[in-house]
C-alpha cells in the first residue's frame, strides 16, 4: 500500500465513495476532490464509477413519480401479495417507502419474537416472513408469509394496519393471531377487536370481556367469515409460542401436515389407511423423535428413513 | 454532475458501459479473476491519462487494446507462461465488445437491476440511500428523520454506494471475487499443471 497506484480496487471504490458522500453533504470541497483525484487516475476511475453508480440510484426518482402501478417490484417486496393490499387500501400502499421497511423472518423450525417501538410485540412462527414501518399517521405491519401473534399496544393517534395477501386487518389494541395459509388467512381475534377488507367483502370481529368466545375472521378469496373459535383450536394457537403443537382427533394426514411446517426433512404418508388414523396429543414442535416414538409405539405407525429429504409413515 | 470533470463524464458514457467485456476479455487472457480485475483497473488509469481523449473514435476498443498490451506485458515479466494464454495471444484478434453492452437494458430492466441491488444492502445503507436519492431528502434531513448525526448519515451513504458500486459493476448483482493470487504463482502453478 506504499505507493497510490499500489491500492487495490475495493478500497478504491471505498475511497471514492466516501468522496461522493461528503462531497454531497457539503463537507468537502471541489478543490479538495481534484487534489485527491488528480495524485493517480486510478482515483479518477474509481470517482467516476462511483458517481456513475450515484446516478443509476436516480432511476428510483423517475419511477416514483411515474403513476403506473408495477406489480413485479411488488411481488418483490411482498412476495405477490402487496397488489392487491394496495389495490385496496389506495394510497395507504405508497411505493416509495417500499425500502424503508425493516424486515425479519424466520427459517423452518425458528421462532422469534420482535419488539416494536410503540411497545406491541410480533411473534413469528416457523418460515414467517414480516415487514413493518410506523410513522407519525400509522403503525403498518405485512405479513407475507406464514403464521404470527400480534400483541398490539394501544395508540390512539396511529392506528394499527396489518396488511396481507389476502387483504387488509384493522387491528385495535389487543391479542391477535394471523396464519397465512394457501387457501386464505386466518385472523383469530384473542381479545380486542379487527376489521377486515378484502377484495371481496369485508366484516369484523370483536372479543371484549375474557368470558366471550374468541372469534376468527376467516378470509378466502369469495369472501370472508367471521366464526366463533373452538376451544382448542385457541390451545392450538397458543401452543405454537411455547414450542407446541397440539392435536386433538385430527386425521393424521392433517397432524402431519401441521408438524411438516416446523421441518426441514418432512414427514410423507405412505398410504391412506395410515393417513386417516385419528390422533390427539401435546408434541414438541423441536422434538420431532419424540413425536415420531408416539407415532410408532401409540399409533403403530411404520417409521421408514427414505433420504435426506423425507421420512416415510405406513402401516404395518 | 457538477464533481465530474469532462473526461470523467465521458469515460462514464463511453468507457464504463463495456466493463462486463473488458472483465471477460481480461479474464482470457490471464484467468484469475482477481488479476484480471487489476488490468482492467489498469487500463482505466491509463485510459484516463490520454491528453487525447476526445479523439478516440472507439474508445471500448483502446481499451481492450491496452487490456491485450498489459497482459502481454506480464506474460513476459513472468516468464513462465501457461500454454492455453500464448494461445489467446497469438491469436491475436481483439474481440467486438458488444456494441449494445447498456443500450439493451430498457428502462425497467435497469430499474430492477438497481432496485436488486438495493434491497440486498444492510438496512441502514438502503434506508439512507432511498431518502436520499428517492425522497431527495438532505443528509441533514435523513439525520434529524433517523436520529443519527450527519457524518454517520455520510458513513452510511459512503458504505451503501460502494456495495452498490460493485454490485452494479457485476451486472448481476453478485459481488467480486477477492483478489488471489499474484500473477506469478499463478503462471507457474498453470504450467505444472
Amino acid at each position: 500500500m506504499g505507493k497510490p497506484g499500489d491500492q487495490d480496487r475495493d478500497a478504491l471504490i471505498a475511497e471514492a465513495s466516501l468522496w461522493l458522500a461528503r462531497l454531497d453533504a457539503g463537507r468537502a470541497s471541489e478543490q479538495d476532490l481534484d487534489a485527491w483525484r488528480e495524485a493517480d487516475p486510478r482515483r479518477a476511475a474509481a470517482f467516476a464509477e462511483v458517481a456513475t453508480a450515484w446516478s443509476r440510484l436516480d432511476a428510483l426518482r423517475e419511477a416514483e413519480d411515474e403513476a403506473t402501478p408495477r406489480p413485479s417490484r411488488r411481488a418483490w417486496l411482498t412476495g405477490g401479495g402487496a397488489a392487491l393490499a394496495a389495490g385496496l387500501a389506495g394510497a395507504a400502499y405508497l411505493e416509495r417507502d417500499v425500502l424503508l421497511r425493516d424486515r425479519v423472518t424466520t427459517g423452518v423450525g425458528e421462532r422469534r419474537t420482535l419488539a416494536l417501538p410503540d411497545g406491541s410485540s410480533v411473534e413469528l412462527n416457523t418460515d414467517t416472513e414480516v415487514f413493518w414501518r410506523f410513522d407519525r399517521k400509522r403503525r403498518r405491519l405485512w405479513l407475507s408469509r406464514g403464521e404470527a401473534a400480534l400483541m398490539i399496544a394501544h395508540d390512539q393517534l396511529r392506528p394499527f394496519e396489518l396488511f396481507t395477501s389476502q387483504g387488509l386487518a384493522r387491528l385495535a389494541a389487543g391479542q391477535f393471531n394471523a396464519r397465512l395459509r394457501p387457501a386464505g388467512l386466518d385472523l383469530i381475534v384473542l381479545a380486542g377487536q379487527a376489521a377486515v377488507e378484502t377484495a371481496s367483502g369485508a366484516a369484523r370481529a370483536q372479543v371484549v370481556g375474557p368470558a366471550d368466545a374468541r372469534q376468527a375472521l376467516e378470509v378466502t378469496p369469495h369472501g370472508v367469515a367471521v366464526v366463533a373459535t373452538p376451544e382448542d383450536e385457541v390451545q392450538s394457537v397458543q401452543a405454537w409460542r411455547r414450542g407446541e403443537i397440539v392435536f386433538e382427533g385430527q386425521p393424521l394426514s392433517v397432524a402431519v401436515e401441521e408438524y411438516n411446517r416446523y421441518l426441514t426433512r418432512k414427514l410423507v404418508i405412505a398410504d391412506d389407511k395410515a393417513g386417516s388414523l385419528r390422533l390427539g396429543g401435546r408434541f414438541l414442535t423441536g422434538d420431532p423423535d419424540s413425536f415420531l416414538d408416539a407415532l410408532r409405539m401409540t399409533f403403530g405407525v411404520r417409521i421408514v428413513e427414505d433420504g435426506p429429504s423425507r421420512i416415510l409413515l405406513k402401516s404395518r | 454532475m457538477a464533481w465530474l470533470r469532462d473526461i470523467d463524464r465521458w469515460f462514464a458514457a463511453s468507457v464504463l458501459p463495456y466493463a462486463a467485456n473488458y472483465r471477460a476479455y481480461a479474464r482470457k487472457l490471464v484467468g484469475d479473476e482477481g488479476d484480471a480485475e487489476d488490468l482492467v483497473q489498469e487500463a482505466y488509469a491509463k485510459v484516463l491519462g490520454v491528453a487525447e481523449w476526445r479523439r478516440l473514435e472507439t474508445p471500448e476498443r483502446f481499451v481492450m487494446t491496452i487490456i491485450r498490451n498489459l497482459a502481454f506485458e506480464r506474460f513476459r515479466r513472468a516468464k513462465v507462461v501457461g500454454i492455453r494464454q500464448i494461445g489467446v495471444l497469438e491469436m491475436d484478434a481483439l474481440p467486438d465488445p458488444a456494441p449494445d453492452a447498456y443500450a439493451v437494458t430498457s428502462a425497467r430492466q435497469e430499474l430492477d437491476l438497481v432496485l436488486a441491488a438495493l434491497e440486498r444492502l444492510p438496512v441502514q445503507c438502503r434506508k439512507v440511500l432511498t431518502l436520499r436519492k428517492m425522497h431527495g431528502l438532505s443528509p441533514g434531513q435523513i439525520a434529524v428523520r433517523l436520529n443519527l448525526s450527519v457524518s454517520t448519515v455520510e458513513k452510511h451513504l459512503a458504505k451503501g454506494l460502494k456495495l452498490l458500486t460493485k454490485a452494479l459493476a457485476t451486472g448481476d448483482g453478485r459481488s467480486i471475487g477477492k483478489r488471489s493470487s499474484s500473477w506469478a504463482n499463478r503462471a507457474i502453478k498453470t504450467e505444472t499443471r
